[in-house]
């Protein structure tokens, strides 16, 4: 299986990226590839396939937070893509290895009519989740985004609440089972699932998120050291 | 601001954009022989009369209406209204999360709309809320 992550700026350091590999490496039980699109390859691990991110950035765009993902899929026919941000901490292998052509997270820790049906109207709503995404010729949603680029581009301000407003409105996705994926941020360091994620960037894409939102790297020491393990021995 | 239900009864087909809650001028319009719906996506209008559950941004929606009421249209993409059709384009400068198009001026709904011929225009007293009440041009370029 191809895995496929996206790196840029300075939010993370090369670790998150040489720590993902290792966590690949344990939990998924055959043989695989980690491509890394970045725009600095300083620091991370050779087994890293590196690419230029500026190969997924055809729209030339600074909206629609990483809708390089949706590049990714014409790119490559089927692969797994997954954010620097999670923690990957038991078998993954029947996921990636899932016959989808489009299966992504549903934030089942949120309430939804509470967290998403309540502010729908407005906009503001998302209850998608695309860091743990599994991919295998999704063509309807590649035709869809060319076809809707520049409405698509005024709209929305995230590759997330695309899918969500656009896609899972119309049933048109699949999701990981609940149970699999769980958020760190609200459940803490139990790590619940198979993978867990960190879901901090709407607080920086959205006016008025008070939470107090942990990175990977500021969890707790038990996590940190689990994490840490995945480095090259 | 503009008063809608006055406007509303000279037409004979009016169409809602992503109005939220207007039952109450639909359930009086359409009591009165004006054939009016409203487009809105939001799931709590999924059996509500005279509502249609889409989006008229991205789905395929039938656009034939002699009056296109457009509120929130700091929340939508500017779709091409046809030629010749009369408008009211309400908008605010809030920038609420899932605003993508604040509005800050009269002028700038008419030319995001292409408003040819201008009835009424105005603002609430704060600046915030902007209408244009007009006709689409007939001779629009795009």
């Amino acid at each position: 299986m191809n895995f496929y992550t996206l790196k840029w700026g300075d939010k993370y350091a090369p670790e998150y990226v040489n720590r993902l590999y290792g966590g690949i490496e344990k939990h998924y039980h055959k043989p695989f590839t980690l491509t890394c699109y970045t725009d600095d390859h300083q620091g991370i691990r050779e087994e890293v396939e590196i690419k230029d991110i500026h190969e997924l950035r055809k729209f030339d765009t600074d909206r629609v937070f990483t809708y390089e993902k949706l590049i990714l899929m014409e790119k490559h026919e089927e692969g797994v893509w997954l954010d620097l941000d999670i923690l990957i901490h038991d078998d993954i292998t029947s996921m990636a290895d899932d016959f989808s052509d489009f299966k992504m997270i549903w934030n089942y820790w949120n309430p939804y009519w509470m967290r998403s049906l309540r502010w729908y109207g407005k906009g503001g709503s998302c209850h998608v989740n695309s860091s743990f995404v599994k991919f295998n010729k999704p063509e309807w949603l590649i035709k869809f985004t060319n076809d809707n680029w520049d409405k698509i581009e005024w709209t929305y301000k995230s590759l997330d609440k695309y899918l969500f407003y656009q896609h899972a409105r119309n049933d048109r996705l699949k999701y990981w089972e609940d149970g699999l994926i769980s958020n760190y941020n609200v459940s803490g360091k139990d790590l619940p699932g198979r993978v867990t994620i960190f879901n901090t960037s709407h607080k920086y894409t959205n006016k008025g998120i008070e939470d107090d939102l942990v990175e990977l790297h500021e969890a707790d020491w038990r996590v940190t050291k689990l994490w840490k393990s995945y480095d090259k021995s | 601001m503009i008063n809608l239900k006055h406007i509303i009864f000279n037409y004979d087909k009016v169409i809602f954009l992503a109005p939220n809650d207007v039952t109450e001028f639909l359930n009086i319009a359409n009591a009165c022989e004006v054939d009016a719906i409203a487009y809105d996506y939001d799931p709590k209008f999924s059996k509500t009369p005279f509502y249609v559950n889409k989006d008229f941004v991205f789905d395929d929606v039938d656009m034939d209406a002699e009056l296109f009421v457009h509120m929130n249209v700091e929340k939508t993409y500017p779709v091409k209204l046809p030629r010749g059709a009369d408008v009211i384009l309400i908008g605010d400068n809030d920038e609420h999360n899932g605003d993508c198009t604040p509005i800050h001026s009269c002028q700038q709904l008419i030319d995001l709309y292409n408003v040819g011929e201008v009835y009424d225009q105005g603002h609430d007293e704060n600046e915030t809320h902007y209408y244009v009440y007009g006709k689409i041009d007939e001779n629009r370029i795009r």
